[in-house]
């Protein structure tokens, strides 16, 4: 039924209309009235639902592909500070590594003044740019109206790309704690997942940026397992 | 299992089960079914509260107007009795 949720509530919602007609002036039985009514409610809600055309399957192949590609961009540059990830500008999250291995860090509006290539300088410090495989999948789940952080982590990470089967977040102390339970994928990108965290939590972060509007960066990330806990600071 | 998918099929079970439940039980008023369903789409609806498409919930309105409706009928009945 994946994908196909317009024209399921599209052909129950007509049956039932059928049904309910037929039934109401013709067979004149409320029982079968009635379950006309049921199945033009199924069918609408369904009708309403938002669809689903690429198999999760595929999508979380795609973000470990785009994790790898990135895997190697960190490991030339040989990148060990953690990632920052930054509101969208475009409708598109990016993040930076600081290449320097001191500490430093540019803020924000230092990045978005710095000329935009892969390496550049922010703040008299050499940055990565990147593009975060969650970037995308975080525009195209058109997060933010009326949802709730969890709300949107949740249907992010557990309905759009099944990476786990339940998210909870919690704010406070300057920023995020997620815990995900369930989590499907091992991010096979070991500095990526050093750097931005592993794919659902660098998706976690995309989202936090993107919901929140100022840049984020990892705190702390623990897994467990099938669970796993990041710690995500607003900055 | 998605979180859409257990939505239709709760809400689907709900109202099915209602109606085989009121037609066992001989109900030959079509509200109290409609009443029913309107307890069980929003009850269904909370529980799950499923992602939409980017439209007004215009089937929750409308069973909240029959509902309405319907309740209305009902207190008239028992204030002119």
């Amino acid at each position: 039924m994946a994908g196909s949720y317009a024209s399921f509530g599209a052909s129950v919602a007509l049956f039932g209309v059928a049904v309910s007609l037929v039934s109401y002036f013709a067979l004149f039985s409320v029982p079968f009235t009635a379950l006309g009514v049921a199945c033009v409610i199924i069918g609408l809600s369904a009708l309403s639902l938002p669809e689903q055309p690429v198999p999760k399957r595929a999508v979380r192949s795609l973000l470990q592909g785009a994790a790898l590609s990135i895997e190697s961009l960190l490991e030339e540059f040989d990148v060990r500070e953690r990632a920052v990830y930054l509101p969208p500008m475009e409708g598109l999250v990016t993040a930076y590594v600081p290449l320097s291995h001191d500490g430093r860090r540019p803020t924000a509006e230092e990045v978005r003044a710095a000329p935009r290539r892969v390496v550049t300088e922010a703040g008299g410090v050499p940055i990565l740019t990147l593009f975060p495989p969650g970037a995308e999948v975080a525009r195209a789940a058109e997060l933010g109206e009326g949802q709730t952080v969890e709300d949107a982590l949740s249907y992010l990470l557990v309905d759009v790309t099944e990476l786990c089967s339940s998210v909870r977040a919690a704010e406070g102390d300057g920023g995020f704690i997620v815990e995900m339970k369930g989590v499907k994928e091992k991010t096979e990108a070991a500095r990526y997942a050093s750097s931005l965290g592993t794919i659902p939590t660098s998706l976690a972060a995309c989202a936090l940026a993107m919901l929140t509007g100022r840049p984020v960066t990892l705190e702390r990330e623990e897994s467990d397992g099938r669970r796993a806990l990041a710690q995500v600071r607003l900055l | 299992m998605e979180k859409q998918k257990a939505y239709l099929l709760t809400l689907s079970s709900l109202l099915l089960l209602s109606t085989a439940a009121f037609a066992m039980l001989q109900t030959d008023t079509l509200d109290v079914y409609v009443s029913v369903f309107t307890i069980s789409y929003f009850a269904t609806s909370a529980v799950f509260s499923p992602r939409r498409r980017r439209t007004f919930d215009l089937l929750g309105l409308s069973l909240f107007a029959i509902f309405a409706y319907i309740v209305a009928l009902r207190v008239l009945a028992i204030l002119s009795a």
